[in-house]
């Protein structure tokens, strides 16, 4: 297992150098890591007696070293899925959509506690982040380097009361609620530590409810239910669940070969409730007895895994002599506790049909060239195949223009225009591609067809000449021109490229579609009851159920 | 602006603080008053800087006295820090760690499991003799805890007290409250005790019986499994791996215990649990449920293609073992593996190597599928993905085996050369590859021959070794198809001595076979390159042989024996692992043999104690841990110098070892394990060739010759 692990920025620079190991002379072990990557390295290497495995998150790299001397213990699998997981559980804590080299540097004890706490001697303890939040004692450090001015104020507050909140919920079912003031006010001053002020005497007292707390809370992961800490109070007590499934699609779309049709769907759940709830989901795939779903989902680990298996095998080996559990059988929900806060609850891969239609179709895609007219069109027409009452929310197309760059002599001293059935094209000049936007493109099943049509002026070597010509002899200034001028722009975005780069490029030219439809699933998942139950609270509590459905990374033609 | 009553909270905060703060800049004259101060909240804030400063890297180890000053306090975080510093500065002022040992004792018996947990783990990780020297008694107790977490935490602690002292492990018996551990009601600390005696044995694999232990927890493990988190179970996992089950019932109760695992979220959880499987499968007897458990394997297998590209890495190199065993497993599923535009390109690599494993020759729509995919990725631009992708399109060919089929492919590589300046190294290999399978078919072997004569200058179009290799076997093989036959092989013969051994081997071979056809000058000529001008033996040998039977008399009929050997068909250039190896590496899925493909030695060296407790400053010492360590690195010089030396003969006589940068008892392991593989590839075969063209009886001296030194070696060892 894992000798040392580091945290570099972008230039393989050590940010965070931590031995889980006695280890001794961490900046040469990462110096030759350094010494040795490059681009195209797998993500193991291997520089004399040192393994190296990374991963890359973020313009930041987690790397883990481990001395061949380890490596019969090493499990690779497991060593790059924490590093994922860290990068997950740094992300959780600072509440940030990116992990930047500064928050880092800025925050490096809150890190190394971090890594202290989930891995110990090589051997990893946890990185579930609701849990790990119980054992850290160092605050979070928004912003050293920017000085904590009061402008920062509204930012803090945030994570002020989100902490607050945090303690007066492990509070909660210990103090009575008339108490929940002072807890709120313990709240702040924890939190303020950092901005350095508090009072000798509140200290004192907030270290006596630690210690107490702490004996409880340093048993959760040693528990059963090592998922959620017991304690957990919400005033309003919610459930969020979202089923989101994106759609991979790929066709070559010259000889009409599909070569992509899958749906990866995730069952996103927030989880907001009280004391130690007990969910049961039902879902019409499971209901239905779906064998590609049981067969192709994964669960998080609050789901009992013993229950569903069971139920799988008897169906598989339908035994007579199971009549015992028959009652199992009936019963097809999925039973759990959840974790506190946002967790998958389930992961599933779908495949589709190769002739079932994608969601959004492209039907034509046409280059026209009109050399009479020195003109050239592209024409792209796309079509709907889902519900009719959905829409989407967000749409583009990313339509590709290096091939036609290439193809004809382009003159972009003359405006291109574009025509849309809906929506609107606009023009990246600088990496050579299309957008066509569409707000809401209404479903259906094939008859709902638009289109848009973009047209290009094509070099005119004669006109050109005459033009040329005529300035010479005519005494007129030229003309004067409206609008940017589009050959200058591209003259000056295209200069610095490489041909042979460009030619590389070409080659493949996919047509890229990103979409959002809210309120429908591609595969018909549908949640039929949500039901919540909390024994010793028994509180009202409101599931929100929702669905969506978006492209995945692979949602292209290839033109 | 924040509202009044906040902005009044924050002023009387600020107004009440009487300590006095520490500066931005935090010199070092100021943390140490501040280290001192009366005031806690000033000696908080002096930690926190003086510990920001350490992590900066800069040297603030002159505080340790007054830092270690603060270490009793009731504040969680402060105390936390203060270790920190500890642990980082310890061995430097290892005389003073006296003065921190007693808190570390009593922390040990805090109220409080998390400052119970920290005393002892951060007493375990100082390498100072006098700290060591006091850790029996609290480490005894935290072992007794009644908190788990606390035990889970000092279990640890003696692993990490075996690296740093194994001395004191055995004279206090830690080791065996460790193996009484694995009894512990709670399955985080059953897990802990297990990770941690794995530590242990590879550190020193007499010290404690692990496989013994391990089968006789097995049921403790059964039960634990389902009751811990995901670390833990990938720890009992792993341990599970290592039993060998008494017989088909027990082997068939484990699978069925683990396989609800296999529907995990994470991906090393899966793993583990297809490794435990894999090895309980054979001892079973089979029945219907297998079918059961291989479906699921094969969902299992197709969900670790659902992570992110790092771990599909891993998963597809080890993916391409387990298919290796069981190939039907995937059959189906080739659709998962078909490229991604946006996978990097080690992901790519990696799935075109699947991707030609896992088709089944029967299947002909699969084939033709596959096919068609790769024809796309000749399209691509990465250049390591497009040679790799003309390469498996004639593995794929040879694969299906059928002559239409073939004939399929080699129009695929036709056209592609065509279009493409590059990849003519790519091209040549394949399309010989492809006409050693189909040696008979006229058409073909005229096609490639035409392009392949069309070629003004081959020697620098081709840039690769093997490539012209097998371009001047295809010269000799079929010398009518080329017209300019004599222009081409004179080409290459003036650039002989720049070239690499595999072509000057196959140089030399061809013309000694063709000298009928060509001019005697040519042969006159490469002969006396051959014998001069280079530096490989084997090219040299093989000259002064040919140069001799020429001499002789009745050379027409001796060089016909020579030479008209023709070489065996390619049923497969797919390169296999040998039985007994693949079992070794289905043992070792997840570890970096899966990824090296070569399994791990069993190391009879102990573990090299690098690890030293500092003990004071006693220079005399120190000497001798450096005189230890200057003999150990000489030792492994020699060694490695050695074994240089020989695996470069070895090279020279059997090609088949791929030599890559590893440890020398890797490169010993790669002598014993693939030195006797005949091998199939292309690179090997060429030279191969050579010595079934030179004479059998040779082929023989050279075998003894390499099985003569591997005796040498195993002596010396």
């Amino acid at each position: 297992m894992s000798s040392c692990l580091f945290i570099l920025d972008e230039l393989l620079e050590p940010l965070i150098s931590k031995n889980t190991k006695p280890v001794r002379n961490l900046p040469d072990i990462i110096k030759s890591f350094k010494e040795s990557w490059t681009p195209t390295s797998p993500p193991i290497i291997t520089v004399s007696n040192w393994h190296y495995v990374y991963v890359k998150r973020d313009a930041l790299w987690f790397v883990a070293a481990i001395h061949y001397m380890d490596e019969k213990c090493m499990n690779l699998m497991m060593i790059l899925f924490y590093l994922d997981q860290l990068y997950y559980l740094l992300k959780n804590y600072f509440k940030k959509e990116l992990l930047t080299k500064l928050l880092i540097i800025d925050n490096a004890l809150l890190v190394t506690e971090l890594m202290d706490e989930s891995i110990d001697f090589g051997i990893i303890q946890m990185t579930d982040p609701s849990i790990i939040r119980d054992y850290i004692r160092v605050k979070i450090n928004n912003s050293i380097a920017t000085g904590n001015n009061s402008n920062d104020d509204s930012d803090d507050s945030d994570t002020e009361s989100a902490s607050s909140k945090k303690n007066a919920k492990s509070l909660g079912s210990y103090m009575p609620s008339a108490n929940n003031l002072t807890n709120l006010w313990k709240g702040y001053s924890t939190k303020d530590e950092t901005l350095n002020e508090n009072v000798n005497n509140d200290n004192f007292e907030n270290n006596d409810d630690e210690t107490y707390i702490n004996s409880h809370i340093a048993r959760t992961t040693t528990m059963a239910v090592s998922w959620r800490t017991k304690g957990i109070y919400y005033a309003k007590n919610e459930f969020f669940l979202d089923v989101v499934e994106s759609v991979q699609y790929l066709m070559n779309f010259k000889d009409k070969v599909i070569r992509r049709n899958l749906i990866h769907g995730q069952i996103k759940c927030k989880s907001y409730l009280s004391g130690m709830p007990t969910l049961r989901i039902a879902l019409n795939k499971i209901l239905q007895d779906d064998k590609q779903f049981l067969g192709h989902a994964k669960f998080h680990q609050c789901v009992s895994l013993n229950s569903i298996n069971i139920k799988d095998l008897e169906k598989d080996l339908e035994g007579p002599n199971d009549i015992s559990n028959k009652n199992f059988v009936n019963k097809k929900e999925i039973e759990f506790i959840p974790p506190d806060g946002e967790f998958v609850l389930c992961q599933y891969e779908l495949r589709r049909h190769v002739k079932d239609p994608p969601v959004i179709n492209m039907t034509s895609f046409d280059i026209k060239p009109n050399f009479k007219k020195f003109r050239v069109q592209i024409s792209l027409k796309i079509e709907t195949h889902f519900k009719r009452q959905n829409s989407t929310s967000l749409m583009t197309i990313k339509i590709p223009l290096l091939q036609l760059f290439n193809d004809y002599k382009i003159d972009l001293s003359k405006q291109p225009r574009f025509k849309s059935d809906v929506g609107k094209v606009l023009f990246n000049i600088s990496e050579d591609f299309l957008i066509w936007e569409i707000d809401a493109l209404k479903g259906g099943h094939g008859e709902n067809e638009k289109g848009m049509v973009a047209e290009f002026f094509l070099f005119n070597q004669e006109e050109y000449d005459r033009l040329q010509e005529e300035a010479k002899i005519s005494m007129n200034p030229p003309p004067l021109r409206n609008g940017p001028k589009l050959e200058e722009l591209y003259e000056e975005m295209h200069e610095n490229e490489d041909a042979e780069d460009t030619a590389l490029k070409m080659k493949t030219q996919y047509v890229f579609m990103q979409f959002e439809i809210p309120y429908s699933t591609c595969s018909g998942l549908k949640v039929e009851y949500l039901k919540i139950e909390e024994d010793l609270l028994k509180y009202q509590s409101f599931p929100w159920v929702r669905y969506k459905t978006l492209n995945d990374d692979e949602y292209a033609f290839i033109v | 602006m924040p509202p009044l009553d906040k902005r009044i909270k924050k002023f009387i905060k600020d107004s009440i603080r009487v300590a006095p703060r520490i500066s931005e800049k935090g010199e070092l004259g100021e943390l140490r008053t501040g280290l001192v101060s009366q005031y806690p909240q000033t000696r908080k804030d002096a930690i926190k800087k003086t510990i920001q400063q350490m992590t900066l890297g800069k040297d603030v180890s002159s505080l340790f006295p007054d830092v270690v000053k603060n270490i009793a306090t009731n504040d969680v975080e402060q105390k936390k820090l203060v270790y920190l510093y500890v642990m980082n500065y310890a061995e430097t002022h290892p005389e003073l760690c006296i003065l921190v040992v007693n808190t570390f004792v009593t922390d040990a018996q805090d109220p409080n499991p998390l400052i119970r947990c920290m005393a002892i783990r951060t007493m375990c990780m100082i390498r100072v003799d006098k700290i060591l020297e006091y850790i029996e008694i609290p480490l005894r107790r935290t072992l007794q805890d009644d908190n788990p977490y606390v035990r889970k935490t000092a279990v640890i602690c003696i692993a990490k007290l075996f690296q740093l002292n194994k001395e004191l492990c055995v004279e206090i018996g830690v080791l065996d409250d460790l193996i009484a551990a694995l009894d512990d009601s709670n399955p985080m600390v059953v897990a802990n005790a297990t990770a941690a005696l794995t530590e242990i044995s590879v550190m020193d694999p007499d010290a404690v019986l692990l496989l013994d232990l391990i089968s006789s927890h097995v049921n403790q493990y059964l039960l634990a499994l389902n009751e811990c988190t995901e670390w833990a179970r990938i720890t009992i996992l792993t341990a599970l791996t290592e039993y060998q089950a008494k017989d088909s019932i027990e082997a068939q109760q484990i699978i069925d215990r683990v396989t609800a695992h296999l529907q995990h979220v994470n991906p090393a959880v899966v793993l583990s649990t297809i490794k435990v499987i894999i090895r309980n499968l054979e001892l079973t007897q089979p029945q219907s449920s297998n079918s059961v458990i291989m479906k699921k394997m094969t969902s299992a297998l197709v969900s670790l293609m659902s992570t992110p590209p790092e771990l599909q890495y891993i998963a597809l190199k080890n993916i391409r073992i387990i298919l290796e065993k069981y190939p039907e497993l995937l059959s189906k599923e080739l659709r998962i593996f078909y490229v991604k535009f946006n996978d990097p390109l080690y992901v790519k690599l990696e799935k075109i190597e699947i991707m030609v494993r896992l088709v089944d020759p029967a299947n002909t729509k699969q084939c033709q599928l596959l096919l068609s995919e790769l024809k796309e990725y000749t399209m691509e631009f990465e250049p390591e993905f497009v040679s790799r992708s003309i390469q498996a399109l004639s593995q794929l060919g040879i694969k299906y085996s059928h002559e239409t089929f073939v004939s399929k492919v080699l129009d695929i590589l036709i056209d592609f050369q065509e279009r493409q300046e590059s990849y003519k190294d790519e091209c040549c290999s394949a399309m010989c590859d492809l006409l050693r399978h189909c040696s008979t078919n006229d058409e073909m072997i005229t096609s490639v021959c035409a392009i392949l004569n069309a070629w003004s200058d081959p020697d620098s179009m081709l840039q690769r070794d093997d490539a012209k290799c097998n371009y001047i076997w295809l010269l000799g093989q079929y010398p009518i198809k080329f017209p300019s036959l004599t222009e081409k092989i004179s080409i290459f013969v003036d650039n002989f001595v720049h070239e690499e051994p595999l072509t000057q081997t196959s140089i030399l071979m061809t013309i000694v076979r063709l000298h009928s056809q060509l001019p005697g000058s040519i042969l006159q000529n490469i002969l006396e390159l051959a014998t001069n001008q280079t530096n490989e033996i084997d090219v040299r040998d093989l000259a002064m042989m040919y140069w001799r039977c020429l001499s002789m008399p009745n050379v027409e009929g001796l060089v016909k024996q020579l030479c008209s050997m023709n070489l065996p068909q390619i049923a497969s250039t797919l390169d296999k692992l040998s039985p007994d190896v693949l079992e070794k590496l289905l043992r070792e899925l997840s570890t970096i043999s899966s990824i090296t493909l070569k399994p791990q030695v069993d190391n009879k060296n102990k573990y090299a104690q690098h690890q030293r407790v500092i003990r004071g400053k006693h220079l005399d010492e120190l000497k001798d841990i450096a005189k230890n360590e200057l003999a150990y690195n000489m030792n492994d010089e020699v060694l490695l110098d050695f074994d240089d030396n020989d695996n470069d003969d070895n090279y020279s006589s059997n090609n088949s070892n791929p030599i890559q940068n590893s440890s020398a008892l890797d490169d010993l392991d790669d002598l014993f394990n693939f030195g006797n593989n005949t091998n199939s590839n292309a690179d090997g075969s060429a030279i191969e060739q050579g010595i079934y063209d030179l004479d059998i009886h040779k082929k023989d001296n050279h075998d003894q010759e390499t099985s003569s030194n591997t005796q040498e070696l195993l002596d010396l060892f």
